[in-house]
């Protein structure tokens, strides 16, 4: 059974006029991607992508130059598209002098809430992202991760099927980082679709389905993560212990690379059958094997591959599995 | 309509937290206090002072809220990012400048009424009497209300596309037109060149007549204003405000919140 599309654009472009002699910047280039329903969709690229522009887009924020884009089927112009989407600004703002259930009551009304439904939302929102001890404070006394969660909070207040996230993990702790990874997973688990932004590849290799990359405004890649990253061994690392120096030497000498770590030594080679033979020979020395292990392609690699590669500007590609 | 008052209940509670409005009440409340003193410099106008500077004081630093205090709450918004989580949301931008719009008048509303109390105390200590209040005094400071109305609306109109102090500027120079307009309106209108008539007619329908919202004189002189004049002048600031709203809300809806 083929799934619901949540979000789809088409040819999305979005050009400014700058200065007084309206020079145009291009800042979205013929952004076309479709996300299923119940999916996690990472949206990367460096700063100054076009992540940003694009999903201010979306939730109505910036009116595109070109091309269009549907929510649940809605046209993005159509402001009842969004009483589906629960949208986090990069760098939540809220008005300094209110209390988060305060914060939290003004933007469900907005969403079409209220009475007894609102007040026992926000509660739950609010214990949600852990900010329960926190309800008597006014959002000026609020640390920056804190500020996150709250924007979480009104993001996931009125049980949107959709949440569009900008930079989610940013201005966070490892904790809190792991905290909101957990909360992305979780609202997945609860048939949610998720379209974030993020220039931290780890988040993404760590929760999503399936990636988009963007680069100066154009899409350059799209598909699940396995697909996206080179799939073959790129070396092999060996990591062993219980050689004396001179020895460290002789295995150097074998290996692309070689280091001291704090259990022993590490070793790089360029395929198995080198790492196999380095193993024992390192036996044979007397020395243990601690580990043996093949390295792949990561999203960073593979980002990076996609950012330095001559055919950045040229035609996206399209990764599917 | 719901989101619309949720905004503006929200620009009150804003509004009400700044600095800047208090210390022009206070001020105001101040100047109509000393009228009393200033009086005493005067033989036989006491009371035209006391009622002028009173009304006055009210009518410029109630201007002056409208205009400041509006572009700040819209301009702030943006700048602020606090506006982006809400825009949002199944909010139109029309809904949220309207928010905007009726929070700030209920603001300015409520300063009205603290400074016209003031007034009416200064006023009564002076006189004894309560009689001014069936001269004009209502009309005075109700119309007074039409006239922050229009300031507000022009104060959202400019603060929905420019910089806070372009906004500003604009404001106070268009509401300055304003004013001046309607005491020269009629000299250009007695004028024979056909020119100045046409003139006339195109500032009409542009700049706000500010001298048809003022009923300052009706308290001075003891001139009650008739409920026809009075509605009919309210309905033509209230309405001027409604046109330069609907005006920010096309413009607010252009633009791009970058």
């Amino acid at each position: 059974m083929t799934a619901r599309t949540a979000l789809e654009t088409e040819s999305l472009g979005k050009t400014y006029r700058l200065g007084l002699r309206l020079r145009s910047v291009i800042a979205l280039d013929g952004l076309s991607l479709r996300v299923e329903e119940g999916s996690i969709f990472g949206f990367v690229g460096p700063n100054g992508a076009g992540k940003s522009t694009t999903i201010k887009i979306l939730v109505g924020l910036i009116a595109p130059s070109r091309g269009s884009a549907s929510i649940f089927g809605r046209p993005i112009a159509d402001p009842t598209s969004r009483q589906v989407v629960g949208y986090l600004p990069e760098n939540p703002a809220f008005h300094d002098f209110l209390r988060p259930l305060e914060v939290l009551e003004l933007r469900g009304k907005l969403s079409g809430l209220g009475g007894r439904d609102l007040k026992r939302r926000s509660e739950e929102v609010l214990e949600l992202v852990g900010l329960s001890q926190a309800r008597d404070l006014t959002v000026r006394k609020f640390s920056k991760g804190m500020v996150q969660r709250l924007g979480l909070a009104q993001a996931v207040l009125h049980d949107p099927p959709l949440l569009i996230l900008d930079e989610p993990m940013s201005g966070l702790d490892p904790i809190g980082r792991k905290d909101v990874r957990d909360l992305l997973v979780d609202l997945r688990r609860r048939g949610k679709t998720l379209f974030f932004s993020t220039h931290i590849l780890n988040d993404v290799e760590t929760t999503c389905d399936r990636v988009g990359m963007v680069l100066k405004g154009r899409l350059v890649a799209e598909g699940s993560l396995a697909a996206l990253l080179d799939g073959s061994v790129k070396s092999v690392e060996l990591r062993c212990a219980g050689l004396a120096e001179e020895q460290f030497a002789t295995m150097r000498a074998m290996a692309l690379d070689g280091s001291r770590g704090p259990e022993g030594w590490t070793f790089s080679f360029a395929d198995p059958g080198g790492a196999n033979q380095a193993a024992g020979r390192v036996l044979s020395l007397g020395g243990s094997v601690l580990s043996l292990l093949p390295l792949r392609e990561t999203l960073e690699q593979s980002f990076v591959r996609l950012a330095t590669s001559d055919g950045q500007a040229a035609a996206p590609s399209t990764a599917n599995a | 309509m719901t989101r619309t008052l949720a905004i503006a209940a929200n620009t009150v509670r804003e509004a009400l937290r700044e600095r800047l409005l208090y210390n022009l009440v206070i001020f105001a409340v101040l100047l109509s206090a000393a009228s009393l003193t200033v009086s005493q410099l005067t033989l036989g106008e006491q009371y035209r002072i006391i009622a002028d500077v009173s009304t006055s004081s009210t009518q410029l630093f109630g201007i002056l809220i409208s205009v400041f205090v509006g572009v700040a709450l819209v301009s702030r918004e943006i700048d602020r990012r606090t506006a982006y989580a809400m825009l949002a949301r199944p909010v139109s931008r029309a809904d949220f400048i309207l928010g905007k719009f009726i929070g700030l008048v209920a603001t300015v509303g409520l300063n009205l009424v603290v400074m016209a109390l003031a007034s009416a105390l200064v006023i009564f200590a002076y006189t004894r009497s309560a009689t001014f209040l069936a001269s004009g005094f209502f009309a005075a400071f109700g119309l007074m209300l039409a006239q922050f109305a229009v300031c507000v609306a022009l104060a959202v109109l400019f603060a929905s596309f420019s910089t806070p102090t372009l906004a500003v500027i604009f404001t106070l120079t268009l509401v300055g037109a304003g004013f001046v307009f309607s005491e020269i309106r009629p000299f250009w209108l007695a004028s024979d060149r056909v020119q100045m008539k046409q003139l006339v007619h195109v500032l009409d329908f542009v700049l706000p007549n500010m001298g048809l919202l003022d009923a300052k004189e009706a308290l001075t002189y003891g001139d009650p204003v008739s409920l026809r004049s009075f509605a009919t002048r309210l309905a033509y600031g209230f309405g001027y405000a409604g046109v330069v709203v609907a005006l920010a809300a096309q413009v607010f809806s252009r633009r791009d919140i970058r």
